[in-house]
Formats: C-alpha cells, sequence, structure tokens
C-alpha cells in the first residue's frame, strides 16, 4: 500500500472512532472541567489518540476514557477539580430518601469532593459516564474485582457524607438525635 | 436521619445530578474533527522537520560559540551589550490563533510598525544585561527605519532613510554617516536592532553572523516572530499567563521560541528566545512589548539627527 493509501486509510479509521468516541469523551470532560477549558481538552484526548491509533483497543471507549482521565488531571487539579464539580452542580436538586428537603447540588458536590480521587471517580464513571465496572476498572487500571470494592466503599462512603452535611446543614448532629431519643425513652418510662 | 438510603439510591442521585451534559450537534462534532485533523498535521510536519540529536547539538553549540562573535560585531556600532541569558520555555495548540498572532505581529502593510521593547539577556553565571529598543519600521516604500536603543546611560539612535544611515551616539556624542546598501528583495534594516539580533543568535547560530545572507532568515524582529509563528510544529495553549494575566503561550522550534499574546488582539507581550549548549552556557533572551502596534501611515516620521545634535563629533 502506498504511503498516501496508508495515511487515507489511517484517517479514515481515526474520523469513524472520533465519531463514535466524541460524545462520549466531550460528557466525560465536561462533567469534570470548565466549561472554557472543555473543547481544549477533548481535543487533546484525541490528539494523543490520533498519535496513538495503533494501541487503541476494539473497545475503545474505556482507553479513550482512560487518556481524558489523564488530560483532564493533568490540568485540573485539587481546588480548581472542586471548584467545577460546584459549578456543574450549582442548579441541581435532588431527591434524598428519607430526607425532608432535596438536596443542594452544593451538598452533593461537597461529598464528592470530600472523598477519595479515585472513589469519587468510580461513582462518576459507573453513573455518569454509563461504564460497567470492567469498564470503569480498566479507566482506573484497577482490576475489575479492586474496583467493585472500591465502588462499594465509594457509595458507602458517599452515602455517610451525605447523611453527616445533611444532618450539619439542619444544626442537629446524630448525636443529638441519639441524645433526644434517650431523653424520650426515659420520660416515657 | 436513619442511614436507609441503599447503593441503588446512591446510584440513583449520581445519575440525577450529572448523566445529562446535552449531545454535541453534527456541526460540533464536524468542527472539532477538522481541528483535531488540522493540529495532527501540524503536529507531524513538525516530527518531520525535526532536527536530527546531532545536528541539534551541533546548532546549540555552536550557538553559544557564535553569541561572542554577534555580540563583538555589533560592539563595534555601540548597539549590542556584550552578553548572552538563561531560564525554561513550555508548549501548546491552536493553529488559528498562531495564524492570527502571526499577522500581528508582521504588521499591517500600509502602516509604520511601531515596537517598544525591554530586552533581558542572561547566559548562565554572568549578570543579566538589559537594555531598551524602540523601534518605528515603515512597511511600505520607502522602507525607513529609525531605532533607539538605551543601554545604560547610552542612547544610541540610528536612521535609516533612502540607503542613508545616521547614527548618534550619546556616550561619545558622535553622529555618524554612512551609506548602506541594501541588497534585493532586501527592504528592512537588517543590520539594525539588537534585539532582533540578539534572538537570531540564540535561534540560528549558524547564520546570525551573516544577517540576511541567509535566504530563510528574515531581516526584521516582526517578521522573524512572524516567522516562527507560521512554522511547523508550533502549538498554542489558549489558557495561560504572564505577569499575573491571561495570555496565549505559543511556541515554537520545540520549546526554543515563545511568544505570549493578548488573548483578545493577540498582540505580542513577552518573547523568549533560548538556546541551549549542553556543556557550554545557556543563553536566553527575554523581550517585553511596552507597545507593538501599527501606526498609520504618514503619522510618525524619523528624526533628523543633523537637526538635533547639531553639536555633534563627526
Amino acid at each position: 500500500m502506498s504511503h498516501q493509501a496508508d495515511r487515507d486509510d489511517r484517517t479514515a479509521r481515526f474520523e469513524r472512532l472520533f465519531r463514535a468516541q466524541y460524545p462520549a469523551v466531550a460528557g466525560y470532560v465536561r462533567r469534570r472541567a470548565d466549561a472554557a477549558l472543555a473543547d481544549d481538552l477533548v481535543n487533546e484526548v484525541f490528539l494523543v489518540a490520533w498519535r496513538r491509533l495503533d494501541e487503541v483497543p476494539p473497545n475503545p471507549r474505556p482507553w479513550l476514557l482512560g487518556v481524558a482521565r489523564n488530560v483532564v488531571g493533568t490540568h485540573i487539579r485539587g481546588a480548581r477539580r472542586a471548584r467545577a464539580l460546584h459549578e456543574r452542580l450549582a442548579s441541581v436538586e435532588v431527591a434524598w430518601p428519607e430526607a425532608e428537603q432535596p438536596l443542594s447540588g452544593a451538598t452533593v458536590a461537597a461529598a464528592l469532593v470530600a472523598l477519595r480521587p479515585k472513589d469519587c471517580e468510580a461513582l462518576m464513571l459507573v453513573n455518569w459516564d454509563g461504564l460497567t465496572p470492567s469498564e470503569a476498572a480498566n479507566v482506573l487500571g484497577e482490576r475489575p474485582a479492586t474496583f467493585r470494592v472500591r465502588l462499594h466503599r465509594a457509595r458507602s462512603r458517599f452515602r455517610t457524607l451525605l447523611e453527616r452535611m445533611t444532618e450539619e446543614r439542619h444544626g442537629v448532629t446524630r448525636h443529638q438525635h441519639r441524645e433526644m431519643d434517650v431523653t424520650r425513652e426515659v420520660s416515657n418510662a | 436521619m436513619p442511614n436507609s438510603a441503599s447503593s441503588r439510591d446512591v446510584d440513583a442521585l449520581m445519575r440525577e445530578t450529572g448523566a445529562d451534559v446535552g449531545a454535541p450537534s453534527p456541526d460540533a462534532v464536524d468542527a472539532a474533527l477538522d481541528r483535531v485533523l488540522a493540529e495532527a498535521a501540524l503536529l507531524e510536519q513538525g516530527t518531520r522537520a525535526r532536527p536530527s540529536g546531532t545536528r541539534h547539538r551541533r546548532l546549540t553549540l555552536g550557538g553559544a560559540m557564535l553569541a561572542g562573535t554577534i555580540a563583538a560585531a555589533f560592539a563595534v556600532i555601540n548597539l549590542l551589550p556584550s552578553s548572552g541569558a538563561s531560564a525554561g520555555i513550555g508548549r501548546a495548540w491552536a493553529k488559528d490563533v498562531a495564524a492570527r498572532s502571526a499577522a500581528v505581529a508582521a504588521g499591517d502593510r500600509h502602516g509604520t510598525l511601531h515596537i517598544d521593547v525591554l530586552v533581558t539577556q542572561t547566559a548562565a553565571g554572568t549578570a543579566p544585561v538589559r537594555y531598551r529598543v524602540e523601534s518605528w519600521s515603515e512597511l511600505q516604500a520607502p522602507h525607513a527605519y529609525w531605532e533607539t536603543t538605551v543601554s545604560g546611560s547610552d542612547v544610541t539612535t540610528t536612521t535609516v532613510r533612502r540607503n542613508q544611515i545616521e547614527s548618534y551616539d550619546s556616550r561619545t556624542n558622535t553622529l555618524s554617516v554612512a551609506a548602506k546598501k541594501i541588497g534585493a528583495g532586501s527592504s528592512g534594516p537588517t543590520l539594525f536592532d539588537p534585539a532582533y539580533h540578539a534572538a537570531l543568535t540564540v535561534l540560528y547560530p549558524r547564520d546570525a553572523v551573516r544577517p540576511g545572507s541567509a535566504n530563510h532568515l528574515p531581516p526584521t524582529l516582526s517578521r522573524l516572530i512572524a516567522q516562527l509563528l507560521r512554522s511547523p510544529g508550533v502549538t498554542v495553549d489558549r489558557h495561560s499567563r504572564i505577569d499575573g494575566r491571561p495570555a496565549i503561550r505559543i511556541t515554537a522550534l520545540r520549546g526554543r521560541a515563545v511568544l505570549y499574546v493578548e488573548p483578545k488582539t493577540y498582540r505580542p507581550i513577552v518573547f523568549v528566545t533560548h538556546g541551549d549548549s549542553g556543556a557550554a552556557r545557556s543563553i536566553t533572551i527575554s523581550m517585553r512589548f511596552g507597545a507593538y502596534e501599527t501606526l498609520p501611515r504618514g503619522s510618525v516620521a524619523p528624526p533628523d539627527l543633523r537637526q538635533l545634535h547639531p553639536d555633534a563629533k563627526r
């Protein structure tokens, strides 16, 4: 095959990959980065894909999101990551079982930021990016079994954090709840 | 609050908060694809244009050696302070930004390009050398050029008009007058502007000793910057900062030339060139532009040095 034909074939392969995966990659980046930066980061992800086209596996999404994770991680860390999450969730309100009022986006963002970065990412990959645990494990570079344990713990920690934050917001701690219950029991006795 | 929420509730909450970011339109996908392919092509050109390691080492080593020669040559006309410099550089992307920045750097053909630049040269183990150059270049015929260089208390003003060079040196109170040979196709003040020659020395050490002699070397600082921005392998970082304010950072020659421009106007703010000579010394030329603008044609004129300095020695 001539050099030009080789090149055309490579470009066609890349274009197919791009068109199929752009929404997923753009979604991944937009959920984690400031809007102003998102397009440039998505572009950078696909430039990596172009350079390493021959390494892209048959199921490219976890691979691409792994690249996207690195690219986003390079540009957005710590406080900036937290700010992006808060901005993204600022207008959100979600129902939460047993809570009297819907949870604010700020509370959800604060709970996510308080998680370990990999735990937070595990929750997002499965719920925001729609990956299976095996695919998400691939993105994080972990074994599926390890990821499942991580996901389970992440859910648990996230739930605990949400509860604590909700209680603090209402000015009533769990300890106070318990004290009130005890007082009630004593007075009823 | 009772701890009754299940894993399913956590997942439902997460999905409710973040799943929907909206699908990109087909036009947006096409535009993004075009951008990636354009930048991929630029990157590939850059890779092909990259000199071999041996050649690169030879060039940089030659740069350090020739820097002294260049400085000595310019000392003759009291224009170039006698030192080089050292520091680091960066990277990034965006073809259209590079093109627009190149257009602004080159200036409007129908005006006079006015550049006011503070130059700092640093070389390992030596004190930095600073000087300021303010220049005006007519970008249309008759291509008059004039500049003022301030180095310490020494002020040198040079005018080039119709092949006539006049230069006044405040240190010696001397006015020199000479005829300048301008070769075919060379309309610029090839032998002047120490800032330009300092950058040339670092970037193209092999050719810098004979400015204008190599066809691929542009004859002025503005055209040198424009050419660098149009060269293969340029990268653009649209979210950089310089001096505490947002800037676009454009990198050429694999990081040896870095230009910061204003995000809205693409006006150059800082231009840094760096030559690393390995075992010898690294040199950095940093230029901060106080002004980089195209003035309307005829709005400024070169000074008459004979009238300004009637008592100067000749």
